[in-house]
């Protein structure tokens, strides 16, 4: 827990082609560094993110001197506007530019983008319009585009059997989504059993979150010599992607990059920060790259 | 201000019992309001959940003329931080921000809607106010210890799908024991909150009977539980106006939308249930079916 007494907070509106869109600026008491603009993640019904992720990076990054700005897309929380889902494809480029465009009226001439999941993707999308203003981009979770299947995560029939037989789990069946769920892996499981697939699914992939235009961002930033973090999970589904991209070409760039393109495995689940030590290792991982990414662009 | 439909909405952090509040206020442009609205949300996932059928619901009152006032509680949010949070603290934030909402915006009168847990948050402040009129509920928790159950089912799927590896799931209060919060789907739930809740109940805190109550309930089978029936049924009893209806609204409250697809919804937002709660709050004869 951050101690108040080290930050303030305000809110303001930015203006969007989708109307006012809602940013809680976190200001340090003592200033002691660069700003930072969070974008949040896709599944939650506000720019807080799962157990307030959000709210608690930012006012840890406050008590370290930086003023941090983060807000609900268009169509959620306060924001105006309307969204009936997020789609890879169409990444929130304009308001990182409001973001960013509001710390610079504020006199913050230079931040760092930091991304989770779905915001890893808009702040990627929107960095190459920015690179001069840049300190630095930490992509957490980033959903790597790619067509692939996805690892499968969830316990195997021996251990669902052996959890099926567990007294405390047969109280959940009362709870009608309990059962949609346990339906839908047992029909899942019967078909994978007949041969009939079911087994891992396919991405479809949409034009425009390709692996193209990622190479093209990251080449950009690169050249830039903005420093750029990808961070992920060693559970999450993007990692079969990853590794194709190392293959291709990731692995030229980063070593290319002389320490600029920095490519993290932590060993959690970051995708979707479903567990409070993926919350936990998220906050130090974002901080610590503020930090060295400050550092860096200050040399 | 929204130019279209002539209401302004803020956002702001005012001062609450224990730290600032995160505190949206939504409102008709022109004359002043009389009738002040506070929404008194759910916590942990279900906050997020339904969070934007209380924006859609706050920005339709205040074209129909209500002042809004929807808020994080302390430790939620935007809102300070906070450790310890009980029931009771969740009760001085609503009745703050009801506080904050008359200085505001002078409304004379005040109504209150509350989803889940926060149902009973608004079933508790009604009992503390005398300026409050009629009550929404939106699916609410009727025993606090059903609540905790339902909280232990969520635990136990999540350990069924593999996001948490930690050994056989305890039940709550037993894993409280041991420790100070217990984790559920990436929430933390505080021995203290687990502790404020576990005797709680509806029908007590809605005693006695006054003003008018709607009771909304959502899911698929568009049925009303018979705990809810119950209750209306005492209200109307003791002379009180009170309905049960079912809107179809069937999505679950902790387990939301596949982490695996290059598209993924927003949480839906629920058309049917908020005209039916401004039907409700803007009609000048209650409803009484």
């Amino acid at each position: 827990m951050t101690e108040p007494g080290t930050w303030d907070e305000t809110t303001a509106w930015l203006p969007t082609i989708h109307g006012p869109v809602l940013a809680v600026v976190t200001t340090p008491r003592q200033p002691a560094g660069g700003a930072v603009v969070l974008c949040p993640g896709g599944w939650h019904g506000t720019g807080t993110n799962r157990n307030r992720l959000l709210p608690r990076l930012a006012r840890r990054l406050a008590t370290e001197g930086r003023t941090v700005l983060r807000m609900d897309w268009h169509g959620v929380g306060e924001s105006h506007g309307e969204l009936s889902r997020y789609d890879l494809a169409t990444p929130f480029v304009e308001e990182v530019g409001a973001a960013v465009d509001h710390l610079a009226a504020a006199g913050h001439a230079r931040v760092t983008l930091v991304g989770v999941c779905f915001g890893a993707n808009s702040a990627l999308a929107a960095a190459p319009s920015h690179v001069e203003r840049l300190d630095g981009v930490a992509l957490v979770s980033f959903p790597v585009p790619d067509r692939v299947p996805h690892r499968e995560r969830e316990v195997s029939t021996l251990g669902m059997l052996r959890l099926a037989a567990d007294p405390a789990l047969l109280q959940t069946v009362a709870d009608p989504s309990a059962r949609r769920l346990y339906r839908r892996k047992l029909r899942t499981r019967w078909r994978r059993s007949r041969g009939q697939g079911g087994g891992p699914v396919e991405h479809r992939r949409p034009s425009g979150f390709d692996p193209a235009a990622m190479r093209e961002r990251l080449e950009h930033l690169v050249g830039a010599g903005v420093p750029t973090l990808m961070a992920f999970g060693e559970n999450d589904p993007y990692l079969h992607a990853l590794a194709r991209h190392r293959e291709s070409f990731l692995d030229a760039l980063v070593e290319r990059s002389a320490g600029l393109l920095v490519l993290d495995v932590h060993p959690v689940d970051l995708q979707g920060f479903g567990t409070l030590a993926a919350q936990a290792t998220a906050i130090e991982v974002a901080t610590a790259w503020v930090r060295t990414a400050s550092v860096a662009t200050a040399r | 201000m929204d130019r279209t439909s002539r209401t302004s909405h803020e956002a702001s952090f005012v001062p609450g019992p224990a730290g600032r509040l995160f505190v949206a206020i939504h409102r008709p442009v022109g004359p002043s309001p009389q009738v002040g609205v506070v929404v008194c949300p759910p916590v942990l996932a279900e906050a997020a959940r339904n969070y934007r059928r209380e924006f859609q619901l706050a920005c339709a009152l205040a074209e129909r003329g209500h002042a809004v006032a929807r808020f994080h509680p302390r430790g939620a949010g935007h809102s300070h931080e906070a450790e310890g949070v009980t029931f009771t603290d969740l009760v001085e934030d609503a009745a703050a921000v009801a506080d904050h909402l008359v200085a505001t915006t002078r409304v004379t009168h005040l109504v209150l809607i509350g989803t889940r847990l926060g149902a009973m948050v608004a079933a508790a402040l009604r009992g503390r106010r005398h300026d409050c009129g009629r009550l929404v509920l939106w699916q609410p928790v009727t025993g606090g210890d059903a609540y905790l159950r339902e909280l232990h089912r969520v635990r136990l799927m999540t350990h069924l799908r593999g996001q948490t590896r930690t050994g056989r799931a305890q039940r709550l209060d037993r894993a409280l024991a041991e420790d100070h919060t217990v984790e559920i789907a990436g929430h933390a739930l505080d021995r203290a909150l687990h502790a404020s809740i576990e005797d709680l109940d509806l029908a007590r805190l809605l005693d006695p009977p006054r003003g008018d109550l709607l009771v909304l309930e959502m899911n698929g089978q568009m049925q009303v539980r018979s705990d809810v029936r119950a209750l209306v049924e005492a209200w109307r009893a003791a002379g009180a106006r009170a309905s049960a209806e079912a809107v179809s609204l069937d999505e679950p409250w902790w387990f939301g939308a596949s982490a695996r697809a290059d598209t993924y919804e927003a949480p839906t937002t629920g058309i049917e249930l908020v005209a039916r709660s401004v039907g409700f709050l803007t009609e000048r004869e209650a409803v009484a079916t």
